[in-house]
């Protein structure tokens, strides 16, 4: 072949290589359908909540009693209930744990939701123990054991259910993890002093898991330094691993005195965790490299009154803030809160202020009704993105509702310091969603 | 002259044409026969006629086999001779013939059997026959047979044995002997009699002088079948075992009957690969006829023994040497060694070399089934992946009727390497798919060039090439389904168009036609394509243009369903639904090698030229643009085209004879960015598949669904919106997948009811439950572990009287349906 034809045989060839590296056909999707949704509405079981009853002591007043584990007081319960009835109406006044149960469709915290109170005045504890009153669960978490000296956490577990079930405890301590299995029996409850099946740890995370029916359960902690309370709390909250979350609100109600403090644990594998304090006055960061099973505690600072805590980690991990009180004396644990469309929290007698938070990278609209009685009191308000707002509210029940996700939480300062976290409460069923393939 | 009492005794059946010419034959000898019978066995008028014109004893003794007939003839001489001379109806022997059989016959005491040369009735210048013997598994074998008759082997004198047309043997041995056994098949009439006289202490001699012109009508398959025992394969069938029952020790005997079956089916193949299927029939009528006459045939053998030791015979059998012979006289001309001493893949290192990809993913080894993104475990057995291979009504909800995938064909060829486990005959070929694709391309590669070494290296560079490894790191099945068949698809393509006759050319396609089944089934845009190249090659030869589009028939055969049912939802869907990855980009290493190729490819057409090159290299430009399309299909295997294109160009380098360290030094570059390709894609990147189980459900559901295959498991994932499957029998494998109803979706009656039924079971409210079981037939409800709403699910299930736990595995919380009778309980 003539030199000249190949030459241009082999520009040919090479140019229409050269194209081919620049031609991209465009894309051409593949047809599909998507699967139809068909919307099902079915009555969902029954809903109920629970409420874990009045406060735990143990070893008796002066703590010398010991073996001794009893209820004191009686708490008192403020609920919300929507369209329907309640199957027993709830005593306001209670001692065990009360289990308050509605059978409806369109279930939520509109339908159904209670908190307790109880001021507890005794030898060794004084404060406000409130708590949201939650829906049996079947797993969870609770970050915040203690024990050890001036420390004393309490596990309350009750069975709402007709049928006996198996409970099983696993302790997660910073040396290792133990397990322990109990029986409830159907209706019944069990109070247990974690101090001994802890090794007086101060620090511990507790796993619950039933092994057949959903149960309730709360834990109490109690503070103490010498023969001087500091506190209680009542926790309601069952968390669970994860790799967002927030916190909220956390008062400066200590300022000088103590400061809050952030406990991590991470169940898995070891991660680093970033938590971003979102204070009225500015934003703070922390990092920590958290291994897998070990537990940090780390003092919060922050500018302003009042914050949120976003934690973030590439592994679940497991959150939560200490917050002590000065004036009053007294502490609480704040807990992952819940993310909201619409909730309805109902309001106890004490001074109560609403926290609202915006985790959005931009503005929301929420509107806040407070009920007290056949009165309503609306209000709307713009929150910027990552940004708290808390205003005082009373009555019987205030409802928070937008058009976005919002956290909400409640901060009863008042003879005690306690934050009630709502959660959701619902059951599967109505407007459901089925793909059928 | 001879003085010996001879009498010829001459059998007809049947065949006057011949009978008349082998009597007047007869007549025309220089030494007569004192007497002459002819003994008609098949009453036959014309042959009758024929033999009272010529004044001639006949015996009409009814239609016996030979042995009888002759016994007949036999027995009508008036007097005894001492000599018989035997003759078919279509042995016509030359004046001379018993002249010189009887001069043999007085050479000495002990020859008692002499035998002609016989030689072709319508082409007497052609040798026909010329004594006959056994191979060493005692198999009749001709020494000599169709060469011309120049007096080559006049010198043969003691044979094994001699044919019965034209014998001259001494009436005392056949007498003592009895004759010939009716009961030997036909074709060792001759072979058994001879070797009984041998045992007996006689000679049997071919005098090469006495010539016979013989029709050979038996061992022509011209007498009737019921003559010869069955088809003539049979017939020799049977000879071979007959013979070799006699031969064998008898400690053996036993143990080669039973291996019959076995050695019938180990030879299929040898005579599929010789071109000679009709043996397979016959040795099939051979065994089954020695198994069921055993007892004969231990007779035959005790009295062929009774005569004498065989031992002494062997040496009379044919050897390697006289068998090569007799297989080079078949060809028509001497194969002559090729000048350029082109070597075959053993030869030149190449079956070697295809290990290298095995060896270096090692790691990989498979041992079971392999599952991945978008690859399921195929059915557990063949049988249920045949059972959705080519159907039309789809396992999902009630049925579907849309058409199976082709790939299925494709998991069927697996499942037929692996019966028990289909998904390891997927996972030994993903294992072996680049040395498959290797000894593709290596065949390819010899079209191109004869350089075994320059051949090795480019089809290492395919085999083990980024983009062939990218694809089997993900376990892209069909796309390696395509990676491997292409290249012998081309192969085969090439050789039908350039094949030097039509028949040859029709045979190519077969097999062309049939691995393009296969790459449709597989990958039906890389089918489109060869399709398309072989109707260029038509284009090329017009000769070849009416075979080449028939090798589309089989393929389009099993996409035509497919296509029917896709076109109206999408054409594009019909060719791009062979993928089952997702897109694919190459990355730098890939575009690497397939520029590094593509300068190669230039840098050939710089230096040699060649229009077809050119043409080559812009086809390969064009695949790798189509390769860029994104169509939720994976058209990795257009890049191992263009790639392949590219290394078809590159030989040329060196054509017609380069320079040898250009030659070793490109094939080093390419086989080294080979081997160091394997290295980065097979030992240092794991694949992206896992080892799974090919248990796709619960053990409790998949023992039910064995027994009772009616047996429908409802799975739900419960998340926020929740996920109903409707699962038949033992689980929805692989081969139970179809693109089209994901496309689709189709909603039937049962669709709604499903849908609720997931409601009232996720919410835990009885009501209704009951009937929608029984409307439904479910019998399983599986909530699956990764629901988010796992624990609330199973806990309302459980709160159902309806269900009774079967318990949790890895697949979820299992429930089984009660009978309504026991859920009352």
């Amino acid at each position: 072949m003539k030199p000249v034809i190949r030459f241009a045989l082999t520009a040919g060839a090479g140019l229409a290589l050269a194209a081919s590296q620049l031609v991209q056909l465009p894309a051409v999707p593949l047809p599909s359908t998507p699967a139809i949704a068909n919307a099902i509405s079915v009555e969902p079981l029954p809903l109920t909540i629970s409420c874990p009853g009045a406060w735990v002591e143990v070893a008796g007043e002066a703590g010398t009693e010991i073996g001794q584990i009893e209820r004191i007081g009686q708490a008192a319960v403020s609920s919300y209930v929507g369209e329907g009835e309640l199957e027993t109406a709830p005593e306001i006044l209670f001692q065990q744990s009360q289990h308050l149960s509605i059978s409806a469709p369109n279930q939520s915290t509109e339908l159904l939701s209670a908190l307790q109170a109880q001021l507890v005045d005794r030898q060794r504890a004084s404060g406000l123990a409130a708590a949201f009153c939650a829906q049996p669960a079947t797993s969870g978490w609770f970050v915040s054991g203690q024990a050890g000296v001036g420390k004393e956490s309490v596990l309350i577990l009750s069975n709402p259910n007709a049928v006996d079930t198996q409970v099983l405890i696993e302790y997660h301590l910073p040396g290792g993890v133990t397990t322990e299995r109990v029986a409830i029996a159907a209706g019944e409850e069990r109070l247990a002093s974690l101090a001994v099946s802890a090794n007086l740890e101060s620090t511990f995370a507790l796993r619950i898991e039933s092994l057949g029916a959903p149960i309730s359960a709360a834990v109490q902690n109690r503070y103490s330094r010498g023969l001087t309370p500091l506190g209680v709390n009542l926790s309601t909250k069952i968390s669970q691993p994860a790799t967002e979350q927030w916190l909220l609100p956390i008062s400066a109600l200590a300022t000088g005195y103590e400061q809050p403090t952030l406990r991590v644990y991470n169940p898995g594998a070891e991660t680093e965790v970033i938590a971003t304090i979102f204070g009225t006055n500015g934003v703070e960061v922390i990092r920590e490299f958290v291994a897998a099973g070990s537990f940090v505690e780390v003092p919060i600072s922050f500018e302003g009154e009042a914050s949120a805590i976003q934690i973030q980690s590439e592994e679940p991990v497991l959150a939560g803030v200490l917050n002590p009180s000065l004036d009053p004396l007294d502490r609480a644990w704040i807990l992952p809160a819940e993310s909201f469309t619409q909730v309805r929290i109902p309001l106890s007698v004490y001074d109560t202020s609403l926290y609202v938070n915006n985790p959005n990278a931009t503005a929301i609209t929420i509107t806040v009704l407070v009920q007290d009685g056949v009165y309503q009191n609306y209000q709307t308000l713009e929150l910027a993105p990552f940004t708290m707002e808390s205003f005082p509210v009373s009555g019987d029940s205030v409802r928070v509702e937008s058009a976005n996700l919002f956290q909400a939480a409640l901060e009863i300062v008042d003879q005690g310091y306690a934050v009630i976290i709502p959660s959701e409460n619902q059951n599967l069923g109505d407007e459901l969603v089925v793909v059928v393939r | 002259m001879s003085s010996l009492s001879v009498a010829a005794v001459v059998v007809s059946h049947a065949a006057p044409e011949f009978l008349e010419k082998t009597l007047d034959a007869l007549a025309d000898q220089t030494y007569k026969p004192e007497q002459i019978v002819v003994v008609d066995t098949a009453g036959d008028a014309q042959s009758q006629e024929i033999i009272r014109s010529r004044g001639l004893a006949m015996v009409q003794p009814g239609d016996l086999r030979l042995g009888a007939a002759i016994a007949a003839g036999i027995a009508s001489l008036q007097q005894k001779p001492n000599w018989l001379w035997l003759l078919h109806d279509d042995s016509a022997p030359e004046p001379n013939a018993l002249e010189r059989l009887s001069i043999a016959a007085e050479i000495s005491p002990s020859v008692a059997v002499i035998g002609p040369k016989l030689l072709r009735w319508e082409k007497p210048i052609e040798i026909q026959q010329m004594g006959l013997t056994l191979t060493a598994t005692g198999r009749p074998f001709l020494l000599v047979e169709h060469e011309y008759d120049q007096g080559q082997h006049d010198n043969t004198g003691d044979t094994l044995a001699v044919s019965t047309a034209g014998m001259l043997v001494a009436l005392p041995l056949w007498e003592r002997l009895g004759g010939i056994d009716d009961s030997t098949p036909t074709f060792a009439h001759d072979l058994e009699f001879c070797m009984r006289a041998r045992a007996a202490g006689f000679r049997v001699v071919l005098e090469a002088s006495a010539r016979v012109h013989h029709a050979g009508l038996a061992m022509n398959a011209r007498r009737s079948r019921v003559w010869l025992g069955g088809s003539r394969r049979t017939a020799l069938a049977k000879a071979h075992l007959h013979l070799a029952t006699q031969l064998m020790p008898v400690w053996l005997v036993p143990i080669a009957y039973l291996a019959l079956p076995l050695a019938w089916l180990v030879l299929i193949p040898k005579h599929l690969i010789t071109k000679r299927p009709a043996r397979i029939f016959g040795q099939l009528g051979g065994w089954v006829w020695a198994w069921v006459t055993i007892g004969s045939r231990i007779a035959a053998r005790k009295k062929t023994r009774g005569f004498g030791n065989l031992g002494g015979q062997r040496a009379l059998f044919a050897n390697r040497k006289q068998m090569r012979r007799r297989r080079s006289l078949s060809y028509e001309y001497e194969v002559q060694p090729s000048q350029d001493q082109v070597k075959g893949i053993f030869a030149s290192g190449g079956a070697w070399v295809g290990l290298i990809p095995a060896l270096l993913g090692l790691l990989r080894f498979p041992s079971g089934a392999i599952e991945a993104p978008h690859l399921l475990p195929l059915g557990r057995s063949l049988e249920s992946v045949w059972s959705q291979t080519g159907v039309n009504v789809l396992p999902f909800l009630a049925g579907i009727d849309l058409p199976s995938e082709p790939a299925n064909w494709v998991f069927s060829l697996f499942g037929f390497v692996s019966p028990n486990n289909p998904s390891l005959g997927l996972s030994w070929f993903v294992f072996l798919a680049p040395t498959l694709a290797f000894y593709g391309a290596w065949t390819l590669l010899g079209q191109v060039t004869q350089k075994a070494w320059l051949r090795n290296a480019l089809g290492l560079l395919y085999a083990l090439s980024p983009i062939t490894l990218a694809v089997q790191s993900e376990a892209g099945v069909l796309e390696l389904v395509s990676v491997v068949l292409v290249p012998w698809i081309v192969f085969m393509l090439l050789r039908t168009t350039f094949a030097y006759s039509t028949a040859r050319s029709w045979r190519w396609l077969a097999l062309a036609a049939l691995a393009g089944a296969a790459l449709a089934a597989a990958a039906p845009t890389s089918f489109v394509i060869v399709a398309l190249f072989s109707l260029g090659l038509g284009v090329v030869r017009p000769k070849r243009l009416a075979i080449l589009p028939w090798f589309a028939l089989p393929g389009v055969a099993i996409l035509a369903p497919w296509f029917a049912a896709t076109v109206e939802l999408s054409p594009l869907m019909a060719i791009s639904s062979s993928s089952r990855l997702g897109g694919y980009i190459p990355d730098s290493y890939a575009l690497g090698v397939l520029a590094f190729v593509a300068l190669l490819a230039l840098v050939a057409i710089l230096l040699r030229g060649g229009f077809l090159n050119f043409m080559l290299i812009i086809l390969a430009a064009g695949l790798y643009v189509l390769s860029g399309i994104s169509a939720g299909a994976f058209f990795a295997e257009g890049y191992q085209l263009a790639l392949l294109l590219l290394l078809l160009v590159v030989p040329r380098l060196l054509e017609p004879s380069g320079p040898r360290p250009v030659a070793f030094g490109l094939a080093a570059a390419t086989a080294s960015l080979a081997i160091f390709s394997g290295y980065l894609g097979l030992i240092q990147t794991p694949p992206s598949y896992q080892q799974a189980s090919n248990r796709l459900v619960p053990a409790l559901v998949v023992a039910l669904a064995d027994v009772e295959p009616e047996v429908r498991t409802l799975r739900l994932v419960v998340d926020d919106q929740i996920e109903a499957d409707f699962i038949w029998g033992d689980g929805r494998s692989q081969d139970e997948q179809n693109l089209i109803y994901s496309a689709l979706s189709p909603q039937t009656e049962l669709t709604g009811r499903l849908a609720q039924l997931a409601g009232s079971v996720v919410a835990g409210n009885p009501s209704g439950v009951q009937a929608l079981l029984n409307a439904t037939s479910t019998d399983f409800v599986l909530i699956a572990k990764e629901s988010a709403n796992y624990q609330q699910a199973v806990v309302a299930i459980s709160t159902m009287t309806l269900f009774q736990a079967s318990g949790e595995s890895d697949f979820g919380a299992l429930f089984r349906v009660l009978e309504p009778s026991r859920a009352s309980e």
